[in-house]
């Protein structure tokens, strides 16, 4: 017997081995849970790969970030130029965004976003070309669960199959023979689930055989696995084998999963369903709460008195109230333009931005430099007229690009301003009417009082009704210092764009203050909106409330 | 010198002591883990299964080589997603292979080791796929040109490898 002892320990030993990968077989499909061996091994092991890891990459960090600094200037200037242009694709992409986010909204779609991600650094991998998984240096104290999806910022990378322990995790790549990922092709639409293959490639098989695969069609997630979020980009059609029945597509993955350093694991997705509608009206009012201040609310008892002064309730769309300029911040009055405080954007746009707001993101870049310069400068801000055309039947909409000139709007009554400007004997410039805005030269908007435009006369200036034309300009749309009318009677409103460098007070008005004839701004700049010829209408116009209940010119 | 017979009086048998026994084989597979991830063509070695081969021929004890062979294989398992066992029962096979050839054959010179580590790898590949394909139901794919390739390098690098590592062993 002892001359086969090592013979009978050997076949022990592979008895016993066997026996338990046969158990573990039959439990893999029950419970896939870590075994306790393999949390120890890899434990053991991951403290050394972490190690190295960070010696590595400190040593690294200190060449090149100190010493190997050739040719940064110039990729310096090469990435300024990348960001510049995308960042004019991103006005673009985000114009399409806005679209589909529409439609979906009208169709029920429910969106998946990314919302949190914890981003990890690869330790090691399983060192076998049989088993394609790494380790990365984050686990269960970095809210890592198994399942989770595992990405790069070039595509999908894999999943969460295991968390070892407290700070190593392993995950299972997508090139693994175990992975499956849902995709679909962007070009075909073609869905299939995507497979690794043991020489470590990407396939989709099982693909119809008269089904067309394009080469270099793009894979994506299509989200139905439940684990990667739709849309992530996979890799693209490399090779096409085709058989009788089916046909089974080769994909060149978008993310080097052989070369794999950082990655971001997605920790948290939400499902809602696309926030639209008025996106460009937010974006438009985003920018004026950006750039420019609000006014508190003006009491109801004030806009009453403003409505009730002048008696021609049909001329009530014309004013703005100070309250509604409170519920819709973007729209911009004189006196919420001269305003410290900073109120947060409404929800619910008027109809203005809404139309004008397209046009909003479309913005040159060096326009929104002069923005942002003039929101730090503490210019005096000019304001502009809210086209009336919105509202009534003779409206001119905004044409594509005219986001800056919206046509004033006309019919306009005689302007009382509010309140005596503090230089108050100023006379209004011929072709400036004077309008609600009592201070001009210093760019100074003091806060009309509500009755000033509905109320003729009674700020106490002889104010005349004049005759007026329709406006191609609003005042102070311009990027130029020069003055512009405004239009008697109408509280101008401002387009959802700033003006930019506009010194320009809008209106000279006080109590000597006389309306005179309201001539065609001048378009200073070529928009279309500014040469078609608005009509003369909002008077008779019915005014059309907001979403706020209150009334829009 | 070539493959001889050599009688059991005539071979040394080495020992090894307690730190080298455990650390080595644990860093075999720390570097094997993590040196691909660097350069991933490093993964056509095996570092483990060279060190399973080193240790079995050097004890010369096919107990003991069996034994080796089935820890590191374990603990390359677990460093897989793959059930525990497929390369510990390779593993095993090879370490009690390389112990009874290290009984018979003088091991210690590089044209034996270099034959010993290629078949020993052919071997142990052979035996890995058969237990992938047929008890895990795996589908491997299987290339001789690749295989052999991998095991000339994989003797060509134990040649080195266990000049560097004949200096852990001591005289039992």
């Amino acid at each position: 017997m002892g001359r086969y002892r090592n013979v009978s320990i050997l076949a022990a030993a592979i008895f016993f081995q066997v026996v338990g990968l046969a158990v573990q077989i039959k439990r893999r499909t029950e419970d896939d849970s870590s075994r306790l061996i393999r949390v120890w091994t890899v434990s053991a092991i991951a403290p050394f790969e972490k190690a190295i890891v960070r010696l590595q990459s400190s040593s690294s960090g200190i060449w090149h970030n100190y010493f190997y600094l050739r040719g940064v200037r110039q990729q310096n200037r090469d990435l300024q130029q990348q960001i510049q242009q995308m960042q004019l694709e991103q006005v673009r992409l985000r114009q399409d965004a806005e679209q589909a986010r529409r439609l979906q909204t009208l169709l029920g779609f429910k969106e998946q976003f990314i919302n949190k991600t914890v981003a990890a650094q690869v330790i090691g991998s399983s060192g076998s070309e049989q088993s394609r998984l790494v380790y990365i240096d984050k686990g269960s104290d970095d809210g890592i669960r198994t399942g989770l999806a595992v990405m790069t910022a070039s595509g999908v990378v894999g999943k969460v199959s295991n968390v070892i322990n407290s700070s190593t995790s392993q995950v299972l790549l997508i090139n693994d023979q175990n992975s499956g990922v849902g995709t679909i092709m962007e070009q075909s639409r073609l869905q299939g689930v995507l497979k690794g293959k043991a020489s470590g490639e990407l396939m989709i098989d099982k693909i119809m055989a008269e089904e067309e695969v394009k080469l270099g069609d793009h894979v994506l997630t299509s989200g139905g696995d439940l684990i990667f979020p739709k849309g992530l980009p996979v890799g693209t059609v490399d090779k096409v084998n085709r058989g009788k029945e089916f046909v089974q597509a080769i994909v060149k993955p978008a993310a080097a999963l052989n070369h794999l350093e950082e990655v971001l694991v997605i920790t948290q997705k939400l499902e809602r369903e696309p926030a639209v509608a008025n996106g460009a009206s937010v974006r438009a009012a985003d920018i004026l709460a950006q750039r420019l201040p609000s006014v508190p609310d003006t009491p109801p008892s004030a806009q009453k008195v403003a409505n009730e002064g002048d008696g021609m309730s049909a001329a009530k769309p014309v004013v703005k109230p100070q309250s509604a300029v409170a519920k819709n911040p973007e729209v911009i009055t004189p006196s919420n333009a001269t305003t410290a405080d900073h109120k947060p954007q409404s929800s619910q746009p008027a109809p203005l931005q809404n139309a004008a707001v397209p046009d909003a993101p479309k913005l040159s870049q060096p326009a929104i430099q002069q923005n942002s310069a003039a929101t730090a400068a503490p210019k005096p801000k000019a304001f502009t007229v809210q086209p009336a055309a919105q509202t009534g039947p003779g409206s001119n909409p905004p044409a594509q690009g005219a986001t800056h000139l919206v046509p004033m709007s006309v019919g306009i009554k005689p302007a009382v301003s509010g309140e005596p400007s503090s230089t108050g004997q100023q006379k209004a410039v011929p072709g400036t009417a004077p309008a609600t805005v009592p201070k001009s030269t210093s760019g100074v908007v003091p806060k009309p009082a509500p009755t000033s435009t509905n109320a003729p006369g009674t700020a106490g200036g002889p104010a005349k009704a004049a005759p007026t034309k329709p406006a191609t300009a609003p005042a102070g749309l311009s990027h130029t210092s020069q003055q512009k009318p405004a239009v008697q009677g109408v509280v101008p409103k401002p387009a959802p764009t700033l003006p930019v460098n506009t010194t320009a007070a809008p209106n000279t008005a006080g109590s000597a203050a006389k309306a005179a004839p309201v001539k065609p701004a001048t378009a200073l700049t070529s928009k279309p909106a500014a040469t078609q010829p608005s009509k003369p209408a909002t008077n008779t116009a019915p005014a059309q409330p907001n979403p706020n209940g209150e009334p829009t010119r | 010198m070539a493959i001889t017979y050599t009688s059991r009086e005539q071979m040394e048998v080495y020992r090894f002591s307690a730190p080298v026994a455990i650390g080595v084989p644990i860093a075999a597979v720390a570097l094997q883990s993590f040196i691909p991830h660097w350069f991933p063509w490093f993964m056509i070695f095996d570092l483990p299964l060279l060190v399973v081969i080193f240790f079995a021929m050097a004890r010369r004890s096919q107990v003991a080589g069996l034994l080796t062979g089935a820890v590191i294989g374990l603990l390359q398992d677990c460093l897989t997603s793959y059930p525990y066992g497929v390369y510990g029962i390779s593993k095993t096979i090879v370490g009690y292979g390389a112990s009874s050839l290290g009984v018979k054959l003088d091991v210690e010179s590089v044209p034996t080791r270099l034959l010993i580590t290629t078949g020993f790898y052919v071997v142990h590949q052979v035996i890995y796929f058969t237990i992938a394909r047929e008890l895990v139901g795996l589908n491997l794919h299987w290339s001789w040109p690749r295989e052999l390739v991998a095991a000339i390098a994989n003797a060509v690098l134990a040649v080195f490898l266990f000049a560097l590592m004949d200096r852990l062993k001591q005289r039992a």
